[in-house]
C-alpha cells in the first residue's frame, strides 16, 4: 500500500509539473523518440559496485561518450563502468566501446579495442588530441585518469603517463578545447570533493536506521586541474599558471563556450552546493573568475545550488549564449540568460521552474529535438538517495526524464513524458548524450544509468528540414572544437558552437545540425568563425545533408625571406 | 423560637441542618458529578482560546480518562498538537476523526499535526477530505503549504489564490503566492497581490519580493530602497546583498555594488560556518545548543524558511525549552507569521515561568 501511495504521489508530482499549458505546436513533438536499447544490441549494465556501505562516489556514475574510433562516418558509443570501489575489480566490469555497425545495431569491441578500463569510472571525452586523424578518449575515474589514445587501426592504447594526464583526484566531468589559441587542444578536468575510507561518512536517519549517502557539505573540495597541450602528445599541468586555481568548487559539470563573445573559448563549471565558476579568458589563455559579477554563480535569491549537469545554447536567438545548470529537486533547475551585461535569471520566464523542482537532474543537453529552429533541452532526472522515499514521503529514487519543448522564444513546455518517447518509466538516470546515430539530421539519445542499464532513444522526428555541418579544422584541431557557425534564415540568426565534453560525464556529438522547420528556406548564409579567427561562408547549402567544411589554410602574414 | 413553635429542639434544628448538608451534598457531588465534564470542558476550551495550553491540558487529560469520548479525545490533540507533542497529538487525533470523520475542522487540525511532523503526504489525505466537506480557507491554506513542501506548485498557487480572494489581507498566503509567481517568471502579477498588503517595514520576505517585482518594474530606486530596508532587519541577508550588488552594478554604480558583493561574499562565507553547524549536528542530532545556533546563522543570512525548519528540528529534541520558542516568536513575525509568533511567544513565557 505504501508503495502504492509512492507511485501515486510521483505520477501526482509529475502531472503538475507537466501540466503548464503547451506553447503553439508543442505537442506536434509526441512520440518523438523511441527506446530501441533492446535491438540495437547496447547491453550494457552499469554496477556501482555498492555493498551497502554508502559511499559517495557510488551513487554519481555514470558516464558515456559518442566518437567515431573507426572513421568509418558512424558515431560508435563508449560506456563508462564503476564497479569494485576499494576492492580488486570483479572480471568483466570494465568501460564498454559499441561499434556503430549501421541500421541501428552496435557490436561489442571493447576487448579487441583495447578500451576495457577497469577503474573506478565516472566520465568519458572524445577528441583528437594529438592531431593524427582519429578520435581519442579521456576518462575521469575516482582515482588516476586514463588517456586512451586511438592508434588508427581500431585499437587504443593507454598513454596517460607520457601524455601526463593522470589527474589523481575524483574527476567528473572534461572538457577538450583550445584555451591559449595556439592551435592544440588543452584539457580542463573538473574534480569534485576528496573522498576516502578514512573520511567517509554515512548520513540519514539514525533513530530509524535509514542510511544513506551524506551530502558533499561533509567533504572538502577539490581544485580542479588544467592541462596545456604541449604539442608532441603531451601535456603539463598549468592549472596555476592558466589562472585557474581556485579551491572552493566541488565540480561535476562543464562545458566550454564563448560566453562574452569576444572570440575565445570561456569555462563554465556546475558546482555542487558552492558557487558555480564562470572562468572568462583573456585572449591568451589565462582566465579570472567572473561568476559572481556576471550572475552565473549563484540563484536569483544569491543562493548556491547543487550544479550537476551543464550545458550551454542560445536558447532565444538573441545572440548570446544561455546556460542550464541542474539541480536537486526542491531547488529549480537554473537558467541563466546571457546578455551583454552577464546573465540574469530566467528560470521562471523560461516556463522550467515548476517542471524542474520535484525532481533531481543530471545531465542537461540543448538540442533542436524537432528541427523547427530553435534549441529543445533533454534533462535525465534520478535522486542521489537511494532511501529517500523513506526520508522524504513523497520522493522517489527512479524519477522520469524530461523533454522541453523550446516555443521559437526560449520558452519551454514539457512534453507529456510518454508521447515524448518512453520517458515515463522512472530511472536513475545520470548522463545524457545528443548524437546522430544514424546520420538522418536527428539527434538521438544516450542516457546511462546509474546501477542500471545504458538506453538508447531513436529520434523519430517529422519531416522538418536541416543542414548538417561537419568541420575540418587544421591538424592539431581537427574537429575545429571552438568554432562557431551562424545561420541567417530570413530575418533570423541561429549559432551553435563546436565542442566536446559537456553536460554530465559525457561528450556529444560534435556535428552542428540546424532545424530548419517544415518550409524550406529559400535563402540561407552560414558563417563559420573558425578557432583561428579566420572566417568562411557559405550560402544557400544543401539542405537535409551533412557538409563537411574544411578551414580555410593558415594565412602566413610574414613568409620566411629565401 | 419559630421553629421552636413547630416543636423542634436546637439538637434536633442540627440534625436536622445536617441532615440537609448531607442531602445536599450529596445532591450536589450528584449535581456536580453530571456537570463536571461539561465544566471542566469548558474551562479547558476556554484555556486552549487563551492559548493556555499547560494549564489546558491536565484538564483534558483528565476528561480524557474518565469520560473518553471522540471530543475529549480530539481536545487532547489538539491540545498537545499546541504544545508540539506531535506524536502523541497524531495518535489521538487519529482516534478522534476515525470516530467522528465528518468533522472537517478536526481533519484540518490533524492535517496541521502531520505537516508539523513533517508528513506532508498525509496531510493533503486529510485536507482534501475537510475541504470536500466544508471550503474554508485555513483549509486550503494548510493545503497549500503541504503543496509547496512537495514540491506541487501549481496546485499550491491554485489553493493560495483561493485563500487571498476570499481574504485578501492574508499576509502568509499573499507572500507565498507571490513568491510562487517571481520564481516562475509572472513577476508583474506578482506585483499585483504584493501591492494590496500594507505597508510593513518589519515583513523582510515581502520586502525582498517587492524589489524583484519593482526591478521588474524598471523602479530601481524604489527597488533599492527595499533591499536597504531589508538590510536594515537582517545586515547580513544574502539575497538582499546578492540583489543590490547586481542592482547597482546594472545602474552603473559598479565601485559601489562591487563593495556590496563583496559584503555578500563575506555573509556567505557564514555558509561555511553553518556548513560546519550541520556537520556537526549530524553526528549530535540533539544538542539543541548547536542548533539554536545554526537557526540563528540562517536566519542572519535571511534564510528564514531553512531556519524555520532547524527551529523546529530544536524544538522536537527539546520541547521544554523556552529559547527555541523564543527565536520561533522573532522568525515568525519577520516572515509575516504573527499568529504563529504570538503562540511562539506564549509558550516561550508559559515554559520560562514554569522553569525555576
Amino acid at each position: 500500500m505504501r508503495g502504492l501511495t509512492i507511485v501515486f504521489f510521483l505520477a501526482t508530482v509529475i502531472g503538475c509539473a507537466g501540466s503548464e499549458a503547451p506553447p503553439e505546436g508543442a505537442n506536434a513533438g509526441s512520440g518523438l523518440f523511441k527506446d530501441v536499447t533492446e535491438g540495437a544490441g547496447i547491453d550494457f549494465i552499469h554496477d556501482h559496485g555498492g555493498i551497502g556501505e554508502k559511499w559517495v562516489p557510488e551513487t554519481m556514475s555514470a558516464g558515456a561518450c559518442v566518437l567515431d574510433f573507426d572513421n568509418d562516418g558512424l558515431l560508435d558509443i563508449y560506456l563508462v563502468q564503476s564497479g569494485r570501489l576499494f576492492d580488486e575489480q570483479a572480471p568483466g566490469l570494465v568501460n564498454r566501446l559499441y561499434r556503430n555497425l549501421g541500421d541501428w545495431h552496435f557490436e561489442d569491441v571493447t576487448s579487441s579495442s583495447g578500451t576495457g578500463d577497469g577503474a573506478y569510472g565516472f566520465g568519458a571525452i572524445a577528441a583528437d588530441y594529438d592531431g593524427d586523424g582519429d578520435t581519442d578518449l579521456y576518462l575521469t575515474n575516482y582515482g588516476p585518469n586514463t588517456l586512451l589514445r586511438n592508434e588508427g587501426d581500431g585499437t587504443f592504447s593507454k598513454v596517460t603517463e607520457s601524455a601526463g594526464v593522470g589527474n589523481p583526484l575524483w574527476s567528473t566531468s572534461a572538457a577538450f578545447f583550445d584555451a591559449d589559441g595556439d592551435g592544440d587542444l588543452d584539457l580542463y578536468v573538473v574534480n569534485y570533493v576528496d573522498f576516502s575510507l578514512d573520511n567517509h561518512r554515512v548520513c540519514g536517519d539514525f533513530e530509524r536506521e535509514i542510511f544513506s549517502y551524506c551530502h558533499p557539505d561533509c567533504y572538502p573540495t577539490q581544485s580542479d586541474t588544467f592541462y596545456r597541450n604541449l604539442g608532441d602528445g603531451t601535456f603539463e599541468d598549468a592549472t596555476l599558471d592558466a589562472g585557474l586555481e581556485e579551491d572552493t568548487g566541488k565540480g561535476l559539470g562543464v562545458v566550454v563556450a564563448d560566453f562574452d563573445n569576444d572570440s575565445d573559448p570561456d569555462i563554465y563549471v556546475a558546482n555542487d552546493s558552492t558557487p558555480n565558476f564562470l572562468w572568462v579568458n583573456d585572449g591568451t589563455g589565462h582566465f579570472t573568475e567572473q561568476g559572481l559579477v556576471s550572475g552565473a554563480a549563484f540563484n536569483d535569491a544569491g543562493r548556491t545550488q547543487a550544479g550537476m549537469g551543464v550545458d550551454a545554447g542560445d536558447i532565444n536567438n538573441d545572440g548570446w549564449l544561455d546556460v542550464i545548470v541542474t539541480h536537486l529537486s526542491m531547488e529549480d533547475n537554473a537558467l541563466y540568460l546571457g546578455g551583454p551585461n552577464g546573465f540574469s535569471y530566467g528560470t521562471g520566464s523560461a516556463g522550467l521552474y515548476t517542471a524542474s523542482l520535484p525532481v533531481l537532474g543530471f545531465g542537461a543537453n540543448f538540442f533542436d529535438a524537432d528541427l523547427d529552429g530553435d534549441l529543445d533541452l533533454f534533462v535525465a532526472n534520478g535522486d542521489v538517495v537511494d532511501t529517500i522515499d523513506l526520508l522524504r514521503p513523497g520522493a522517489t529514487h527512479a524519477q522520469p526524464d524530461q523533454l522541453f519543448l523550446n516555443d521559437g522564444s526560449g520558452r519551454f513546455a514539457l512534453l507529456d513524458p510518454e508521447a515524448a518517447g518512453g520517458f515515463s518509466q522512472p530511472r536513475v538516470s545520470r548522463a545524457s548524450i545528443t548524437a546522430d546515430l544514424d546520420n538522418d539530421g536527428r539527434m538521438d539519445l544516450l542516457v546511462t544509468t546509474n546501477n542500471g542499464p545504458a538506453r538508447l532513444f531513436r529520434n523519430r522526428g517529422q519531416s522538418n528540414h536541416w543542414i548538417g555541418l561537419e568541420l575540418r579544422g587544421p591538424q592539431n584541431n581537427p574537429k575545429a572544437i571552438g568554432a562557431r557557425i551562424s545561420l541567417v534564415v530570413g530575418d533570423r540568426t541561429i549559432f551553435q558552437e563546436v565542442r566536446t565534453g559537456s553536460g554530465y560525464l559525457a561528450s556529444s556529438d560534435s556535428r552542428i545540425v540546424f532545424g530548419l522547420g517544415p518550409e524550406a528556406p529559400s535563402n540561407q548564409s552560414i558563417t563559420i568563425r573558425w578557432p583561428s579567427g579566420r572566417t568562411t561562408r557559405l550560402h544557400d547549402l544543401e539542405i537535409n545533408r551533412y557538409h563537411l567544411i574544411d578551414a580555410p589554410p593558415e594565412q602566413v602574414l610574414f613568409p620566411p625571406q629565401e | 423560637m419559630h421553629l421552636r413553635g413547630h416543636g423542634y429542639t436546637p439538637q434536633m434544628f442540627r440534625r436536622r441542618i445536617i441532615g440537609i448538608c448531607v442531602i445536599c451534598c450529596l445532591v450536589g457531588v450528584w449535581t456536580l458529578e453530571a456537570a463536571t465534564p461539561d465544566r471542566l470542558r469548558f474551562e479547558a476550551v476556554q484555556l486552549l482560546r487563551q492559548g493556555q495550553y499547560s494549564q489546558a491540558e491536565p484538564l483534558l487529560e483528565n476528561l480524557f480518562t474518565t469520560h473518553p469520548s471522540a471530543t475529549n479525545t480530539y481536545l487532547l490533540g489538539l491540545c498537545r498538537l499546541k504544545r508540539w507533542n506531535l506524536d502523541s497529538a497524531a495518535e489521538l487525533l487519529r482516534v478522534a476523526t476515525t470516530a467522528e470523520p465528518n468533522r472537517h475542522a478536526w481533519l484540518n487540525t490533524f492535517a496541521e499535526c502531520q505537516l508539523e511532523r513533517g508528513r506532508c503526504d498525509l496531510a493533503i489525505e486529510l485536507l482534501n477530505k475537510a475541504i470536500a466537506k466544508a471550503d474554508l480557507t485555513t483549509y486550503r491554506y494548510n493545503r497549500a503549504m503541504c503543496r509547496l513542501n512537495l514540491g506541487l506548485i501549481e496546485w499550491a498557487e491554485e489553493d493560495l489564490r483561493a485563500v487571498v480572494k476570499e481574504m485578501p489581507d492574508h499576509v502568509p498566503a499573499t507572500i507565498r503566492l507571490a513568491e510562487i509567481l517571481v520564481n516562475s517568471g509572472r513577476i508583474a502579477e506578482a506585483g499585483t497581490f504584493l501591492d494590496t498588503l500594507a505597508p510593513d517595514g518589519t515583513n523582510q520576505e515581502a520586502l525582498f519580493l517587492m524589489a524583484r517585482v519593482q526591478i521588474d518594474r524598471g523602479d530601481t530606486i524604489r527597488a533599492e530602497s527595499n533591499y536597504r530596508a531589508v538590510l536594515e532587519i537582517t545586515p547580513g541577508h544574502t539575497g538582499a546583498l546578492y540583489g543590490l550588488g547586481r542592482l547597482l552594478i546594472a545602474d552603473g554604480r559598479a565601485a559601489e555594488g562591487r563593495a556590496v558583493l563583496d559584503r555578500f561574499k563575506t555573509a556567505h562565507a557564514q555558509q561555511e560556518d553553518i556548513e560546519n553547524l550541520r556537520d556537526h549536528l549530524a553526528n549530535h542530532p540533539r544538542e539543541t545548543e548547536v542548533r539554536l545556533r545554526l537557526a540563528r546563522a540562517l536566519g542572519d543570512i535571511g534564510n528564514s524558511r531553512e531556519c524555520l525548519l532547524e527551529l523546529e528540528n530544536a524544538r522536537r529534541s527539546a520541547p521544554d525549552d523556552p529559547r527555541v520558542y523564543r527565536h520561533m516568536a522573532v522568525r515568525f513575525q519577520q516572515t509575516g507569521q504573527t499568529a504563529e509568533a504570538r503562540r511562539a511567544e506564549d509558550l516561550a513565557l508559559e515554559l520560562e515561568t514554569a522553569t525555576p
